[in-house]
C-alpha cells in the first residue's frame, strides 16, 4: 500500500463514495464507490473492491473490480483476473490476464486512441462581414 | 465427474462438445472428421492453419485454427475450439477455446471467447464477449 502511494497519490477509500466528474495529474487508486467522469493523463487502478459506474479518459488503465461505462485510455488498459467490465474500450493496447470477465465493443491499436478523436464531428467556423449582414451591400457600394 | 469421466477413457479417446448442439460425445483421438450423434451433423476435429489470403463463408472446426503471419481470412464466421492469430482475420469468432493474438496480428469483428490474450501492438476492433459463457 505505503509503495503504491508513489505512483497513486489519491485515493478514495473502500467506505467513500464519489459522484461527479474528477480531474487528476498523477494517479488515483479506487476503492471504493465512483459514479461520472474521469479525465487524467495519468493512471487509475480499479481495486477488487472498487464499484464503477463511469466513462474514463486516463493514460493508463488497470481494471481489477466491477466496471460499467466506456474506458479510454492512451496508452493501455489491463483487465486483471478479478475484472468485471462492460462496456466499450479504446486503447493503444490492452492486457487480458485469465479469468477476467468483459463484454463491449473494443478497438485497440496504436491508431485506435487517435481514431476515437477523430470520430467526434468537425469543428465548422462561418465568419459574416458586418457590412454585409447589416445592408446586404459590400462595402464600396456603401460609400456611393 | 468430468476427472473421473477422463480417468475412465482410454488414452486413444477424447471427449468432444458438438458445435451446433453442445452435446458431450466420446471419439477417437484419430479422428478427423465426425458426424454428431445427436444433432447428425458433421463436425470437423482437426487443426487448420492459414498461411495465405483465405476468403470463405465459415470455418467450423473443434480443433485450433492458426493464421499464420502471411496468412489472412476473410470469412462470415470462425467457430473453433481454439484461435492463434499472427496475421488478419476479419469474422465473427466464437471460439471454445482461448483467442491469442499475437503482436502486430489484426482482427476485425465480432469476438467471443472464455479467455483472450493480446499482442503489443495489435489492432482489435468489434464487439467482444470474454469470460466463461
Amino acid at each position: 500500500m505505503a509503495e503504491n502511494l508513489g505512483e497513486y497519490p489519491t485515493v478514495i477509500g473502500p467506505d467513500a463514495s464519489f459522484k461527479g466528474e474528477l480531474t487528476f495529474e498523477k494517479g488515483l487508486r479506487l476503492q471504493g464507490k465512483f459514479e461520472g467522469k474521469i479525465s487524467t493523463s495519468g493512471r487509475l487502478h480499479i481495486a477488487k473492491e472498487a464499484r464503477m459506474s463511469a466513462d474514463v479518459e486516463a493514460g493508463h488503465i488497470t481494471v481489477e473490480g466491477e466496471v460499467k461505462g466506456n474506458l479510454t485510455a492512451t496508452d493501455r488498459i489491463e483487465l486483471k483476473s478479478s475484472a468485471r467490465y462492460e462496456g466499450d474500450l479504446s486503447a493503444s493496447k490492452l492486457v487480458v490476464e485469465e479469468g477476467a470477465v468483459f463484454s463491449g465493443h473494443v478497438s485497440v491499436g496504436p491508431e485506435a486512441v487517435r481514431k476515437g478523436s477523430n470520430n467526434l464531428p468537425p469543428k465548422i467556423s462561418v465568419s459574416v462581414n458586418p457590412g454585409i449582414a447589416a445592408g446586404g451591400r459590400l462595402p464600396a457600394e456603401a460609400n456611393r | 465427474m468430468a476427472s473421473a469421466l477422463k480417468a475412465s477413457l482410454p488414452d486413444d479417446r477424447q471427449t468432444i462438445h458438438c458445435l451446433y448442439c453442445r452435446q458431450p460425445q466420446e471419439i477417437s483421438r484419430k479422428a478427423v472428421t465426425i458426424t454428431c450423434r445427436h444433432c447428425h451433423k458433421s463436425l470437423r476435429v482437426e487443426d487448420v492453419t492459414i498461411s495465405k489470403y483465405e476468403a470463405r463463408r465459415a470455418i467450423d472446426t473443434l480443433g485450433v485454427i492458426t493464421v499464420e503471419k502471411r496468412g489472412n481470412v476473410v470469412a462470415e464466421r470462425l467457430q473453433c475450439g481454439g484461435l492463434v492469430v499472427r496475421g488478419k482475420v476479419k469474422a465473427e469468432v466464437v471460439s471454445r477455446g482461448p483467442v491469442l493474438v499475437g503482436p502486430e496480428a489484426e482482427i476485425r469483428g465480432n469476438v467471443t471467447a472464455p479467455r483472450l490474450a493480446v499482442g503489443a501492438g495489435a489492432v482489435l476492433e468489434g464487439d467482444y464477449r470474454i469470460g466463461p459463457e
